[in-house]
């Protein structure tokens, strides 16, 4: 221990007192002819910058090259193909002995060339276990990974994962991709991708099909086609494909009717987006997504699905009540006066199939090397919630809009009309599922409009729009944005897009004392203002302010972050209701304040030769009414709230291949759970988490490496729950490319009603080529 | 050209506090401003020397790489990409600190003794000691900081929320404030112009194979083997 203490020691102050080689680095290739010779002098002792001396070949170039007292710069004209040799010798102002460095590099010739074809890959497999006291759940799954480039402008990259958890049932869960590059004009990618045409149209979501982006510099070309989801018939269990939708007794005639359910359609995307502009001052793009479910990836009939028939009705007719597959019942259809039939699809219980069109531009300018950018998008949906019937015809059109059958839509005659719904159906089916019907306000047209035309646009609810500003000066960062998304704007590319919803926001992130400390204050305001008939406007604003301090070296950084949010459901008044002669309040008000502090702190240090990361974080969260005069209402449940977090984590790395992690952290809260005006309405929680793991990687030089932790969880309060985790494992390296990797989790849960055992097992191996 | 860098050289002498770095690869369009001066924007070659604040522009077939003097701490610049380069000297090291307004950049940083390693974006701040990272920032989009080597803390400017980030691992770090730990996807590792491995081959150097090792929280580790 000693004898490393001192090695280690001595080799720092040889490090620090030598002159470091930056380039060529020793015994490098290098393939031009024009080098730079590049050596660091810096913190050298009593170095005498005119004692310094440089040859190359055994030639002495100093007169040539760059000397300072931190380096030394030289560039020769041309260097023939070969080897070459550095000498640099730095002299001392104190008579002791001169720093020297001498290395060799080797540069190219012309016939260098590079391999026309470079490929690296990797393959993993996992396998995962898991026993509780009543189920066992086993899953695996295998990978491979391949990249390389041929030709130094083709590049390609691969991934394939299949699982055994792939299933027809449900949705995809292997994973199949591969892209091809050709130079940075064409981009190809086959299989899943996570395509991003713009933030409302698709931005993320699975596709399985083919991506293909056409870069011509200031015309540009991205499209996409494929499935959104993969077409699933039904399910295993009782009455998930079938139920039962009728059962009557006419004339002696039983009918047994049947519907479908639980399929998922097909759905296919199909999505472009042409831009103009290279992206580095600005960019146009117009957009378009087309999502449609395919109506026949949908049986009608399977034959093995399980039906349960719980009636008796049947039984004089020789049908029984019991369970059947959907082939036996059909074997009784005209038998013994049985009449047993599948529901239309227009009539299936299940998810009629949607069609969806979406039309958006975008523009972003960026200026000043992007420390202004200006952005924005709009975008129009159409969603036609079911297209089981089709497209109206003009006259089923005439009734739906204008609800009166006078052979014209709106004052125009049908006969004027250009387009027929059907005329269009394979672009959009226009039926009686679309939403909205009418997508402006008709009330803004006419002479005698009652709604301004701006705001019946800008209020139209299958619109979405936002707009951002950034402004990067004087180390602030100025955001402001706004969007708003219509209550019945849908795309099914992006279906995670929160719907009727207004926001605006300001941020400024200034960075101060070169970046030592970080302050941020942000305002967002959110509504559901957006049509001009909506009530009760819920609003929420949020106010944050943050500041992180990092001191400088050697000193442990700061974080403080406080929040506060305001939240109003919009319902001022009580409502009154009269019922058996007595007047009744019911209260729908919501108003709430919700603050959050948060402290934390990080300290990395090293001690007796061991380095330590502290990390501290305490959270404050307060959540209160705002309202004080409900004491009356004996069913008000308060939303009050009050939470305390502490955690505190210790990881430290050992001088002998030892790593460990300390972590304690505790968590109170105290939140309602009743009436207020009731026993026990608050309820208290109380949890303490104690947590130990360690990595021993000194075995086998270093190709085995042992893993252990233990974990213990006390909760007590509303739910008493004692938690132990022990964990074990290895993981071993072999042959260069090998990896193994096994851990058992061992957890014993105890609660009022019993303990139960859990035991997973996770392994994995991985090949790298 | 020997004249030409000892004018840059000069010119910074005279202009600028500390000499930290120095450029030792700059091919495309590469240029770069000096601290204290106001919009001149000049060529940057091998050998530049650069001083505490200077900032550095690639363009669209730009590429660069810059060692820091006292450590050999490397920094590489992709194309379309704008750093600043900073740091002090503090006894027998430089307290350094880059900021990343754009691009993407890669640093191999030595073991910081009594020094630090500071990286900022416009998003984000990160500490390092010593660690080998990628770093993609877009001021519209936010930050990915890919760890291939060592142990990093980074925290989101917007909300102060901290995460460690280890080997193998990427942190996606938005204007938004979320911070969202995955598993690296090598192939989605940006290439920097001298990272090709044939290269080493040839010059025998030792090479790297990298294994993803993953525990049973979900977190993952890469393994570096390092073989003549």
């Amino acid at each position: 221990m000693k004898k490393t203490a001192i090695f280690i020691a001595i080799s720092f102050i040889v490090q620090a007192q030598s002159i470091q080689i930056f380039c060529p680095e020793p015994d490098e290739l290098v393939t031009e002819t024009n080098v730079l010779i590049a050596a660091s002098l810096f913190g050298l002792d009593n170095l005498s910058q005119e004692k310094i001396k440089v040859f190359v070949d055994q030639i002495e170039r100093t007169r040539e090259s760059i000397i300072d007292k931190d380096f030394i710069t030289y560039i020769p004209i041309e260097m023939s193909p070969g080897t070459h040799t550095i000498k640099i010798i730095a002299g001392r102002d104190d008579g002791q002995r001169s720093y020297e460095k001498e290395w060799s590099f080797r540069v190219a010739g012309e016939d260098f060339k590079k391999p026309v074809l470079t490929y690296s890959g990797k393959i993993t497999s996992g396998f995962q276990s898991e026993k509780s006291d009543n189920e066992e759940l086993n899953m695996g799954n295998i990978g491979m990974r391949f990249s390389g480039t041929a030709f130094d402008w083709i590049k390609f990259k691969s991934n394939v994962k299949l699982s055994t958890e792939e299933n027809p049932l449900l949705q995809a869960r292997n994973r199949y991709f591969f892209n091809v590059e050709f130079g940075r004009i064409l981009d190809i990618s086959f299989g899943d991708t996570n395509p991003r045409l713009t933030r409302f149209l698709l931005d993320g979501k699975r596709v399985r099909g083919l991506e293909a982006s056409l870069k011509f510099g200031f015309v540009n070309i991205q499209l996409i086609g494929g499935e959104l989801n993969r077409s699933i018939q039904g399910g295993r269990s009782v009455n998930e494909s079938y139920s039962i939708s009728r059962t009557a007794l006419e004339e002696g005639v039983g009918i047994l009717t049947l519907t479908r359910k639980g399929y998922t359609f097909k759905q296919n995307l199909l999505a472009g987006r042409l831009s103009f502009g290279r992206g580095k001052y600005g960019q146009l793009g117009i957009s378009v997504l087309k999502v449609r479910d395919d109506l026949k990836s949908i049986k009608r009939e399977i034959d093995n699905a399980s039906i349960e028939l719980e009636t008796n009705m049947f039984d004089s007719l020789g049908l029984s009540s019991g369970m059947y597959t959907y082939s036996d019942l059909l074997s009784y259809d005209s038998q013994n006066n049985l009449q047993i039939t599948l529901d239309e699809n227009n009539k299936w219980q299940g998810l009629a199939p949607q069609d969806n069109i979406v039309l958006s531009t975008d523009l972003g300018m960026y200026l000043d090397h992007k420390r202004i950018v200006l952005e924005g998008e709009l975008a129009l949906s159409l969603l036609n919630k079911n297209i089981w019937d089709g497209p109206l015809t003009l006259a089923e059109l005439d009734t739906l809009l204008d609800d009166t059958t006078d052979n014209s839509i709106m004052d125009i005659d049908l006969g004027e009309i250009p387009i027929d719904p059907a005329d269009i159906e394979n672009i959009f089916i226009i039926g009686q599922g679309i939403s909205p019907l009418v997508p402006i306000d008709i009330n803004a047209f006419g002479d005698s409009a009652t709604v301004d035309i701006v705001d019946a646009i800008f209020r139209m609810p299958s619109l979405a729009m936002r707009m951002r500003g950034k402004l990067n000066y004087f180390n602030n960062y100025v955001t402001i944005e706004m969007s708003r998304v219509g209550p019945e704007f849908n795309s099914l590319g992006n279906p995670y897009l929160l719907a009727n919803n207004n926001e605006y926001s300001a941020s400024d992130r200034i960075q101060l004392f070169k970046n030592r400390l970080m302050l941020t204050l942000m305002y967002l305001h959110q509504d559901n203002d957006i049509l001009s008939n909506q009530s009760n406007v819920t609003t929420q604003k949020t106010m944050m302010t943050n500041a992180t301090i990092i001191p400088g070296p050697t000193l442990p950084t700061f974080n403080i972050s406080y929040k506060s949010i305001d939240r109003d459901n919009g319902v001022e008044e009580l409502e009154e209701y009269e019922t058996g002669g007595l007047i009744y309040y019911s209260d729908g008000r919501s108003r709430t304040n919700t603050t959050s502090l948060m402290l934390s702190t990080n300290y990395r240090f090293s001690i007796f030769k061991l380095d330590h990361n502290i990390n501290a974080t305490t959270v404050m969260l307060d959540k209160t009414d705002k309202y004080s005069d409900r004491t009356w209402d004996s069913t008000f449940v308060d939303p009050t709230l009050q939470a305390r977090v502490f955690n505190l984590s210790v990881n430290t790395k050992y001088p002998f291949h030892l790593k460990t992690t300390v972590n304690v952290s505790t968590n109170s809260s105290e939140f309602s759970i009743g009436p207020k005006l009731a026993l026990n309405s608050t309820a208290t929680m109380k949890m303490l988490t104690i947590g130990l793991r360690g990595e021993y990687s000194g075995l086998f030089k270093e190709k085995l490496v042992m893993l252990g932790g233990v974990n213990y969880t006390k909760s007590v309060g509303l739910v008493d729950v004692t938690r132990m985790e022990i964990n074990i494992g290895a993981r071993v390296y072999f042959l260069d490319s090998v990896s193994i990797n096994v851990i058992t989790k061992m957890r014993t849960n105890k609660t009022a009603s019993g303990t139960s055992t859990n035991l997973n097992t996770f392994a994995n191996v991985s090949y790298l080529f | 050209m020997k004249k030409t860098l000892w004018l840059i050289a000069f010119a910074s002498f005279i202009l600028a506090a500390d000499k930290i770095a120095i450029a030792v690869k700059a091919s495309g369009d590469v240029s770069f401003l000096t601290s204290g001066t106001k919009g001149e924007e000049r060529k940057l070659q091998a050998g530049t020397v650069l001083f505490d604040e200077d900032i550095v522009r690639t363009g669209e077939n730009g590429y660069m790489v810059a060692l820091y003097l006292d450590d050999k701490t490397t920094i590489k610049i992709r194309p379309e990409s704008e750093f600043l380069i900073g740091g002090v000297r503090s006894g027998k090291g430089i307290d350094k600190r880059v900021k990343l307004s754009y691009g993407a950049m890669r640093a191999k940083i030595a073991k910081q003794k009594n020094s630090e390693f500071l990286l900022a974006t416009s998003v984000s701040v990160a500490s390092v000691k010593g660690t080998d990272l990628v770093v993609e920032s877009d001021p519209l989009l936010g930050d990915n900081f890919v760890l291939i080597e060592g142990l990093i803390e980074v925290t989101n400017n917007a909300t102060g929320e901290s995460t460690m980030v280890e080997e193998g691992e990427t942190v996606n770090s938005t204007n938004d404030g979320t911070l969202t730990v995955t598993e690296t996807v090598e192939e989605e590792i940006p290439e920097f112009d001298d990272d090709t491995e044939g290269e080493n081959e040839e010059q025998g150097q030792p090479q790297e194979i990298r294994i993803e090792l993953r525990d049973p929280s979900g977190n993952t580790k890469e393994l570096l083997i390092k073989y003549q």
